[in-house]
Parts: C-alpha cells; sequence; structure tokens
C-alpha cells in the first residue's frame, strides 16, 4: 500500500526537515524532488526547483555519472568529469548520488526514496523508463501522492515516441527550423540545445501545477512533456494558426522579418544591430536620427504598405550610413530617439555590458575540483523568497554517504557491497 | 479527479501583446481567473493586428484577431482608464479581492500611478505583484526599447543562428516571448507555492533578457573558463557529421539527419544502399568525416534530393539514426504525431481554426480552454458588479465619465 503523504503542497516528511524548510526562506522549501536526469532538460527542470528552495536529489549512473560531465566545456579544454562547464552550471544546488535503477536492489532502494520525496523527474525515453519502471503507474504505488514528469523529444504517446532524437532533429520537425534562414537555404536550428531548456521550464510549471492539484485529494499524478509539443504548441502555435488560416506556410524571411520594414539584421561599422523602425512614427524617427537624407521625403516610404514594396532599394538607401556607425553610436543615437534598435552582442559579450554587470546576473561559486567560477544567475528575482544558489554541484556520488547511511539507515558496510556490486 | 488545479487563484493582468498575456495564459488554462484590465485609449496590440479599423475589432467577438483568441482565451476583460485617479481606487479595489497582479510595462508606468508593490502590499498584503519587463525594473537598461527581436539581439541569443561564422542572421521569431512567459508562470507558481506555506505574498521583478540569458549554458560557461564567445555554426555539430539539413525532393523540402555514433554512421550506409563513396577513408570515423564535411553533405544530399522527406525520416529512424523531416507550419497542423498528441484543437466558433490547445498536460490536473477570448471591457458585470459590489448605475455613471474605459 502506497503512503500517503500530506494533502498540503508542502510536504517535508521528517519534523527536521520542515522546521528548516521553515527558517529557510525558499519559495519552494519543504518540497523534495528526484532527478534522475542527463544533459539539459529534466536538469534544468530541477534546478529551476532547487534554485527556489527544493531538496534536489540527482541520481547518477555509478562510474560515469551524467554525459553532461563529459561535453564541457572544460577549462583549457581538458577534459575531467569534475569540471564540465555545462554540467557545474546546471546541477548546482543539488545533492549528487549514484545508482543503478536497473538492478533489483537499486529498485528498491528507489522505491525509499520514492517514499521521502514529492517529484521524480526524468527524461529517459519512454521505452527506456518503462523498462526501469520509472512510471507513475508503477512509482505510485510507493507513493500516492508522487508526481512523475517525464520530459522526452515527442512525449510518451504518438507515432513519434520511439523515434531518436536531438534537440537539432525536435527544432526541424516542429517548425521551428522551417522558418529560420534564407528562403534558397536550408532551414535552421535554435543553437546550442535551446528547444531542452524551453522544456525544462516547461515541465517545471507543471510539476508546480501538479503539487497545487494534489491538495485537493493527495493524489500525485503523471505529467508528460514532449519537447517537440512544447515547441509546436508554445513556440510555433500562433503562426501555424495563421498558416492554416492563410493556405500557406509561414515563410523564413533571412535577415528580416516578415512583419513589416525596416525589420532586420543590418551590418555596421563593427558588427551588426537589430533595426526596429517599420512602424511608420518609428521610421520618420529613424530618419531624424540619419540626419533626414533627402531620399526620405520620397512619399514611397511614407507608410509599412507602401515600405513593403520596396524593401531592397530601401535597404540599399539605409546601409551607408549603418555602415558608418558602431553598434554603441547607433544604439544611442535610436533610443535616444525612441527607434527600439540595438546592437547584436555575442553571448559572453552581452553578459559583460556595464547593465548585466550593475544587476548582479553572474553569480559566483567555489567548486571543490573546479575551483571558483561565475555562472549566469537567477531569471526572476522574488523579493521575499529569492532564487539563491547554496552548493556548488555535487561530485560523482558525493552525497553518497549523506543519503544512504544519514538518511535511509543503511549502514556503511552495506554500501561497500553495493559500491562493488556497482549498484551505487 | 482534481481539475484545474489554479481554480482558486485570481490574477489581475495589466500585460499586453505576447510575454505577459501568455504567462497568463498558461495559468488561464488551468484554471486560474485571468482578468485582463485594459484601456481603450492603449488597446493591446493583438486587438488590433491585421490592420483592422479599431471599432470592429475590439467589440465583437467575432472581429478579434485570431492571435489575440490564442494568447487570451479563458480570461475576461474590463476597462479602466488608468490614467484617472478613480480607476486607480477602483483597480485597488480589485487588488484587494484578487491573489496577483501581472503587467509588463516599462518600469516608469506602475510607479507613475502610484501602484507599486508597497501600496497593493498595504491593500493586500498577501498580494503577488509580478513585473515582466526588458531588463529589469532598474538598472542602466531599464528604460531601453526593445521588441522579442531585438531583445534575442542584445542578450546574443539569437547572435548565434546564421549558416557560418560570417554574419548572425537572427532567427527573426521573438521566442523570447513565449520563454519569458514560460519563467513568468513559473515565477508567479513558485511565489503561490510561498504563500501556501507562509501566508506572504512578494514582488517578482522578472528581466526578460536575465531570464532568458539563463538558456545560454554551454555558450557562457565556455566564455566564463575559456573567454571563448559564441560560435555560429548553422545546422552543424561541434564534433560530429554527417550534421545538416539535407535539400529533399519537391519545392523547399528538407529532411535533418544528425549521426553522432560510429553505429549510427554504419546504420546511414545501410540505408544509402552502401555506395562506394561511403566506405572511403575520409568517412571511416567521427574525426574524419568532420575534416570532410562538405563533400560527405554532398554525397549525402545527392541521395536525398531524389526520395521524399518522410519517406526518409521514417527509414533512418527504423535503422536507429536521428533523422526529422524539416516540417513547415501548415505540415505540423496536420502531422499524425502532433494531432494524435492533442497539440491543437479549434475554435468553438470556427471549427477550421486550428489554435494550440493547452500545453501542460497531466493525467489527474486537467486545465482546459472553457472560454473565448473576451470582447474588451465585456466581463464589467461580473467583475465590477459581483466581485466588488457596484451597481449598474455607478458602472453606467463611471463608463460616462471615461473612468471604466
Amino acid at each position: 500500500m502506497g503512503k500517503k503523504r500530506s494533502h498540503r503542497l508542502l510536504a517535508g516528511n521528517t519534523s527536521n526537515h520542515y522546521r528548516c524548510s521553515q527558517m529557510m526562506p525558499g519559495a519552494l522549501s519543504g518540497i523534495t524532488v528526484l532527478e534522475i536526469g542527463e544533459m539539459i532538460s529534466a536538469p534544468f527542470c530541477s534546478k529551476l526547483m532547487a534554485d527556489l528552495g527544493a531538496e534536489v536529489i540527482k541520481i547518477e549512473m555509478p562510474f560515469q555519472g551524467d554525459r553532461a560531465r563529459q561535453t564541457g566545456p572544460f577549462p583549457q579544454d581538458v577534459p575531467d568529469q569534475e569540471k564540465s562547464g555545462l554540467f557545474l552550471y546546471l546541477n548546482a544546488n543539488k545533492l549528487g548520488i549514484t545508482l543503478n535503477v536497473g538492478d533489483p536492489e537499486g529498485q528498491r532502494i528507489l522505491h525509499v526514496l520514492t517514499q521521502r520525496s514529492d517529484v521524480i523527474v526524468h527524461n529517459l525515453p519512454p521505452e527506456q523508463a518503462d523498462a526501469l519502471r520509472l512510471t507513475y503507474k508503477s512509482l505510485k504505488l510507493h507513493n500516492e501522492g508522487i508526481v512523475v514528469c517525464g520530459i522526452s523529444s515527442f512525449g510518451r504517446t504518438g507515432p513519434y515516441k520511439d523515434f531518436k532524437s536531438t534537440c537539432f532533429t525536435s527544432c526541424h520537425i516542429s517548425g521551428v527550423a522551417s522558418v529560420v534562414g534564407e528562403p534558397d537555404r536550408e532551414p535552421l536550428t535554435l543553437p546550442e540545445d535551446r528547444s531542452a531548456y524551453f522544456a525544462g521550464i516547461n515541465a517545471a510549471g507543471a510539476i508546480l501545477c501538479a503539487l497545487f492539484g494534489r491538495q485537493t485529494d493527495g493524489e500525485g499524478q503523471d505529467v508528460d512533456i514532449s519537447e517537440t509539443d512544447i515547441l509546436a504548441g508554445l513556440l510555433m502555435g500562433s503562426s501555424v494558426t495563421r498558416a492554416v488560416i492563410a493556405g500557406q506556410p509561414t515563410p523564413r524571411m533571412g535577415h528580416r522579418m516578415a512583419v513589416a520594414y525596416p525589420h532586420a539584421v543590418l551590418p555596421c561599422l563593427d558588427g551588426h544591430v537589430a533595426l526596429v523602425a517599420f512602424e511608420d512614427d518609428q521610421f520618420q524617427r529613424l530618419l531624424a536620427v540619419m540626419g533626414n537624407p533627402e531620399w526620405g521625403s520620397d512619399e514611397i516610404f511614407r507608410t509599412k504598405r507602401s515600405r513593403a514594396a520596396v524593401v531592397d532599394a530601401l535597404e540599399d538607401l539605409l546601409l551607408p550610413w549603418f555602415k558608418e556607425h558602431t553598434r554603441e553610436e547607433i544604439f544611442h543615437l535610436c533610443q535616444g530617439n525612441r527607434v527600439p534598435t540595438v546592437p547584436f552582442y555575442a553571448a559572453g559579450e552581452a553578459m559583460y555590458q556595464p547593465h548585466m554587470i550593475a544587476r548582479g546576473f553572474f553569480s559566483e561559486l567555489e567548486h571543490p575540483v573546479a575551483g571558483r567560477l561565475s555562472y549566469p544567475g537567477a531569471p526572476y528575482r522574488l523579493s521575499k523568497s529569492p532564487w539563491a544558489v547554496r552548493r556548488a554541484a555535487p561530485k560523482l556520488g558525493e552525497h553518497n554517504y549523506e543519503i544512504y547511511c544519514g538518511r535511509l539507515g543503511l549502514f556503511p558496510e552495506d554500501c561497500s557491497r553495493l559500491r562493488d556490486r556497482s549498484v551505487i | 479527479m482534481s481539475s484545474y488545479p489554479l481554480r482558486n487563484v485570481r490574477v489581475l493582468d495589466l500585460s499586453t501583446v505576447w510575454a505577459g498575456p501568455v504567462a497568463s495564459q498558461l495559468l488561464g488554462d488551468m484554471g486560474a481567473e485571468i482578468i485582463k484590465v485594459e484601456s481603450r485609449r492603449h488597446i493591446d496590440l493583438m486587438r488590433r493586428l491585421d490592420n483592422r479599423a479599431m471599432e470592429q475589432s475590439i467589440d465583437h467577438i467575432a472581429e478579434i484577431p485570431i492571435t489575440f483568441h490564442i494568447f487570451n482565451r479563458n480570461k475576461l476583460s474590463v476597462a479602466l482608464e488608468l490614467n484617472t485617479a478613480e480607476a486607480r481606487i477602483l483597480f485597488e479595489r480589485l487588488v484587494a479581492v484578487s491573489d496577483v497582479v501581472l503587467d509588463n510595462f516599462s518600469p516608469r508606468v506602475m510607479r507613475h500611478w502610484g501602484l507599486t508593490y508597497e501600496t497593493l502590499s498595504e491593500i493586500k498584503p498577501d498580494i503577488i505583484v509580478a513585473s515582466l519587463s526588458t531588463a529589469g525594473q532598474w538598472g542602466p537598461m531599464r528604460d531601453v526599447m526593445t521588441y522579442g527581436v531585438s531583445l534575442a539581439a542584445m542578450t546574443g541569443i539569437d547572435t548565434q543562428v546564421g549558416y557560418d561564422g560570417t554574419h548572425p542572421l537572427g532567427s527573426q521569431r521573438a521566442h523570447t516571448d513565449p520563454m519569458s512567459a514560460a519563467f513568468g508562470a513559473l515565477a508567479i507558481l513558485a511565489a503561490l507555492c510561498y504563500r501556501d506555506r507562509t501566508g506572504m505574498g512578494q514582488y517578482i521583478d522578472l528581466s526578460q533578457a536575465e531570464a532568458c540569458s539563463t538558456t545560454l549554458g554551454h555558450t557562457l560557461m565556455d566564455f566564463v573558463m575559456n573567454r571563448r564567445d559564441s560560435q555560429i555554426r548553422g545546422n552543424k555539430h561541434r564534433w560530429a557529421a554527417p550534421h545538416g539539413c539535407y535539400r529533399c525532393k519537391g519545392d523547399d523540402k528538407w529532411v535533418a539527419i544528425a549521426v553522432i555514433t560510429q553505429e549510427e554512421w554504419h546504420a546511414l550506409r545501410r540505408v544509402l544502399g552502401n555506395p562506394d563513396w561511403a566506405r572511403d577513408e575520409r568517412f571511416e570515423d567521427a574525426h574524419n568525416r568532420k575534416l570532410h564535411e562538405n563533400e560527405l553533405d554532398r554525397y549525402l544530399e545527392a541521395w536525398t534530393i531524389t526520395l521524399d522527406q518522410y519517406d526518409i525520416m521514417l527509414r533512418l529512424q527504423k535503422e536507429g539514426v536521428a533523422a526529422a523531416a524539416t516540417l513547415t507550419t501548415t505540415q505540423i497542423a496536420v502531422d499524425p504525431h502532433f494531432v494524435s498528441r492533442g497539440v491543437w484543437t479549434s475554435l468553438p466558433t470556427n471549427r477550421s481554426a486550428i489554435i494550440p490547445d493547452v500545453h501542460w498536460k497531466l493525467s489527474h490536473s486537467q486545465g482546459g480552454i472553457y472560454r473565448m477570448a473576451p470582447a474588451l471591457g465585456a466581463s464589467q458585470d461580473y467583475v465590477f458588479g459581483e466581485l466588488i459590489g457596484m451597481d449598474q448605475k455607478e458602472i453606467a455613471a463611471l463608463e460616462d465619465r471615461h473612468v471604466i474605459y
């Protein structure tokens, strides 16, 4: 019979834990999450929760651990499973244990951990999750209130559910790539596995809704997050609707945005800018910024509609002025005259702009092997229960003793035996 | 069965366009009561799309542009001219019976109206106020003007989009909007959890630039560790090949193929019929395939261009190779997988208008689309009459004076 957890959203299960969570200001203090994830989507989901105060226990396979430990980036490009930048970033604030959930003893340990948790989040492919009995159907037998969230490329159902996929193929199949790139060249994916982050954010939101749902009757549930569903429905949804009505697929426009002109990436003296001046009043103010060139007074440039007919010619007229000015000059001149144009910064460059430094966006953490590093910080600032990073990412199996012996009451000899058998 | 998990949450939503409204849409789809507080003087851009005449589009549901329908289904609407003191007093009376206030104004607006967190929390101590702005409520960029696409450029997110190292194309999509919306919904949900435990509300300052920057993990850590910044790679992989998008039979038809392991390379070769070129030593391992990537791509495209994109995808997937047809927006509307997943539904008043369904699918806590997007101000009888007990005469008088407007 499954152990029923408290009906409250908050579900600390020992009085110690509850007292701690009362003292701690984290928004999600008192919520315990088990993460069985690799790379980005599930780890980012549980990171979001950990950073808001949930206790997250990350379960990794013995010896190898999360694949992200091998991807890097590494300092000076020297691989080290304790120094992978992606892993360190995504897994700060978590306790780390090793456990082979495929082993029968590993399964029993998982069940005990399940009894003491509110949420399990994983990103195993559905077939593998089923084989490991890492499903709501199986796990609810051990904890009626458990919320099990699986994040996968295509979800647990549907004709593509067992397809092999990466963020790259997900972007292509979900309509995202078809609208990015030059019209006569191949469509482009979103870079750097962005879609996995997006899936993770949505999973976290859905999990919190599931916890609210649990308040009514104490029952947990299954949350099935498909990365491609989220891309197709949430990222591309409004475009799909309009395309179906228009009877034509949404086009790709290269360096220009479809809506109106000017709304484009233009080269300038020292890089590129995102020129946005497509509303008529914005365009007039842009002309003023450019010193009111004579060609600007031509009737053909007066309205959105008329400009749309002469985009190429207009761009040729704009380019020379842009090529004579730097990104900063264009940025300040335009913003000063209410033209919403901004420079293209590379990501690292953007992070070290004065306003990011002033906002204190980066936070520093000391890691026992990787040393002191800066990490991207809070996506939002909550005034009373702030985002906070309390500890660096765990070394592989770092908290085995604390969890197995300290909390589950195993003896050190048991742990040695399990280690010898590669269960932990 | 505990449907609509957020049914006890009321949100006053002052936001417009995309990021804010979708944040509240995500909550409204799960049952929260979302009251849009709108203004006839500053009408939501999404009510004005398609260049319709203003009078036509705002007062009749049938004339509401479809995008507004998508982002604002399930919501209620009242019109308040918050530039008048009387309207602000009415707004404060609504705050007294609400749980969350959401806006995406530039920072000076709410301050100018005196509707700060300090003021609102005096009215309702456990109120949660969430502000989604471009670059935060304070800081040197506080007053920067951006649209979603330009925001992406400023954070470096879009700077990585292009074919090669020469110049960024940008995605030309305001992906930062739905991304910020999801972060916003999550932050509000977290604040509701905190309130559940402590009884306290709070203020949420969400900078869309910062929120979206947290998705740049690999790039930013490479910069931190090695001072190496974004590289434009198109569809290519850091070290694996073949990895790209190849032209197929037909007009503008493509397929994405990602071969990462040696096993997958062998599988691909099998599907190709083991041609001689594929046995060349130039392609024998990952390192060499990457070195000769351009030639490899040419050979591969000579094959894909003779075949249908779905056909290639199915054949390669059968052999364990990650391949995906590059589908367009009209294709994903009818693709059997997305249809079976319930990604789409349709407008009750127009069955041929396909719209995205509830995004968060939970087994017990169903969300749903139970109400169409509102006409501007359409819910005032319920909101002003029932929620705060005003009578019809009062309401009519305030309408005449353009306070309810």
